[in-house]
């Protein structure tokens, strides 16, 4: 099997991966059918945050990378069985899922231009520079059995982690994959990591205008592929959408393009259901997964969050919103504490 | 990146950095007024997901008042405040703005033909960043790699008949950064370790690059069943021809 063939499929199975997690926090409400979207979405954002906090424990506790692929394994394992057992009636009554939901036209459409974008990235080659440091340590981490220890280039060993280094912990998923599929990390970030992001960010901004419009598919549909339009069109290497293209695989790319939006897909939940635990849980694992992906995470998200969730609060009069909020922030918080006094 | 002085307003740094970096700079003023279709079309969802969020944003991250206090405090936040900018989900309300505007509409070929036009217009407008994203030249050795080295590499890259080579280099500053300019490559230590040339073949060496006119290293390497196939300006590239004992 080629490469590409192989990363194909780990990017398949990496959706997968989100779809069946994302059943243990599922969007939906009770008896409120669930999509497959934002199923996907809320398994993203499960995964990223437990995979933060497994990695900082192995690293703190200096364990190789091959014992962090067990523990990674093992507990990324243990909750896609969970999501089975919380989900197996429906599983068997084959009612898990129902569907994204979009008009055919405005269904095609918006597949085709993610898929372009998809393509795009991992065809055209980007300057920026920046990537080649973080492939070059997830490279220095598979060759040498170890987490963030070796210097890439040198080779010499770290002696200490800065907070950096321990708290942005996103890429351990990536070495994770590469480990596991033998694929280089520089296919794993390029052909894997970059699409999904990009389909993960097409798949928010659907069920956003989703949401929005109280099911209406046409509308949805056609604001989703404006909206997917015009991020592709209107980019610098500073903007969300330019980020996206231009370097999709790093952390600062899936917090402007995954997370802020998953933030205001959490807020628009929470305010058209009825009071929502399974929601206030994942905006507090959205606060942890944001430590993981960049320390600007550590302002964006507060920001965003605090700004969706006060209106929704206030306005929508979901006062439950406020302490989910003020609970969420704890995780960003104690990391902003670490990153000024450590 | 934009530089901020201190007797200059927040309100001028603040248009200077969305103009700098959210090119082309109408874009966000373009968002802005989509957000008001949304804000009177949408009704009260549309408000408190984007208007109202916008409002806080802007009496706090985006306050000229309130951000020139915390450079002060924290000055290296004004190389990363364009970032904040990332919070405005401006290419949402492009298309939430676009789709509430085309759906007044009653009759279905007037949406259909609303929305090409609005998605062909964002197109055309975006054509110079379009433009400008063919035009970013890739940078050249931007490892910083001895240009020595990267001959060095590149042919035995393309010589090698395997997709991960072993090599064992004489320098060792050259071996360590060979791996990071090809990740392909596999590395011995086996000829800059003192008496580890007898691990060549136990290391499974490919090639071996040593340092010109050294004759007692190219006899011991030929000892081994190396042969010398090419040579830059300093150094000489030995390939393993024998794959017995």
């Amino acid at each position: 099997m080629s490469h590409i063939t192989l990363a194909a499929f780990t990017a398949a199975g990496e959706l997968l991966v989100y779809f069946i997690i994302g059943g243990i926090l599922p969007f939906a409400a009770k008896g409120e059918k669930k999509s497959l979207f934002e199923t996907v979405t809320a398994g993203w954002i499960v995964t990223t945050a437990v995979m933060e906090v497994t990695a900082v424990i192995c690293m703190r506790a200096n364990l190789s990378l091959y014992e962090f692929s067990r523990c990674a394994v093992i507990t990324l394992s243990v909750l896609m069985a969970l999501s089975m057992v919380i989900n197996f009636q429906s599983i068997f009554r084959g009612t898990a899922v129902v569907s994204g939901g979009m008009s055919f036209f405005f269904s095609v459409f918006a597949v085709i231009v993610v898929m372009i974008g998809s393509v795009a990235l991992v065809l055209i080659l980007p300057a920026a520079g920046d990537p080649g440091g973080i492939i070059a340590q997830m490279s220095a981490d598979i060759r040498s059995d170890s987490m963030h220890v070796m210097i890439p280039g040198s080779m010499a060993v770290r002696t200490s982690f800065s907070t950096k280094d321990l708290l942005v912990r996103y890429h351990a998923f990536d070495t994770l994959v590469a480990e596991l599929t033998g694929l280089h990390p520089m296919i794993v970030m390029r052909v894997v990591r970059a699409p999904v992001v990009a389909v993960l960010s097409g798949m928010i901004i659907y069920r956003i205008f989703y949401r929005l419009f109280d099911g209406r598919h046409g509308e949805s549909g056609a604001a989703a592929v404006l909206a997917i339009v015009a991020g592709a069109a209107f980019r610098t290497a500073y903007t969300p959408s330019g980020l996206l293209y231009a370097e999709g695989w790093t952390g600062n790319a899936s917090l402007a393009c995954v997370l802020l939006p998953a933030v205001i897909l959490i807020g628009i939940v929470i305010l058209k259901q009825e009071q929502n635990r399974r929601t206030g849980i994942l905006l507090f694992l959205s606060g942890i997964a944001a430590v993981s992906l960049s320390p600007s995470a550590l302002m964006l998200w507060p920001a965003a969050a605090v700004s969706v969730m006060v209106p929704v609060s206030v306005f929508g009069k979901k006062w439950k919103g406020l302490i989910a909020l003020m609970l969420s922030l704890a995780a960003p918080s104690a990391a902003m504490l670490m990153y000024v006094y450590r | 990146m934009t530089a901020y002085e201190t007797t200059e307003s927040g309100l001028s740094f603040l248009i200077k950095t969305i103009l700098g970096y959210q090119a082309p700079g109408y874009f966000l003023f373009f968002a802005a007024g989509l957000l008001v279709a949304a804000a009177i079309f949408g009704g009260k969802q549309f408000r408190i997901v984007f208007l109202w969020p916008f409002v806080i944003l802007c009496a706090t991250v985006f306050n000229p008042y309130l951000f020139p206090l915390l450079f002060e405090r924290w000055p290296e936040l004004i190389e990363e405040y364009y970032r904040f900018l990332w919070l405005i989900p401006a290419f949402l309300l492009i298309g939430g703005g676009f789709a509430l505007i085309a759906f007044k509409f009653r009759s279905k070929a007037a949406k259909f033909l609303l929305i090409l036009t609005f998605a062909a217009g964002i197109l055309l407008l975006a054509v110079p960043s379009l433009r400008s994203y063919r035009e970013i030249p890739l940078p050249a050795n931007s490892l910083k790699a001895d240009p020595e080295l990267i001959t060095l590499c590149d042919y035995i890259a393309g010589e090698s008949e395997t997709d991960t080579p072993v090599i064992a280099f004489e320098r060792e500053d050259f071996a360590k950064e060979a791996v990071a300019y090809n990740p392909s490559f596999r590395i011995s230590s086996a000829l800059y370790l003192p008496g580890g040339a007898g691990n060549l073949k136990n290391d499974g060496v490919n090639f071996c690059v040593i340092a010109k006119s050294r004759p007692a290293m190219e006899e011991k390497l030929q000892s081994l069943g190396y042969r010398a196939i090419a040579h830059t300006p300093e150094n000489m590239i030995f390939a393993q021809f024998f794959t017995g004992n």
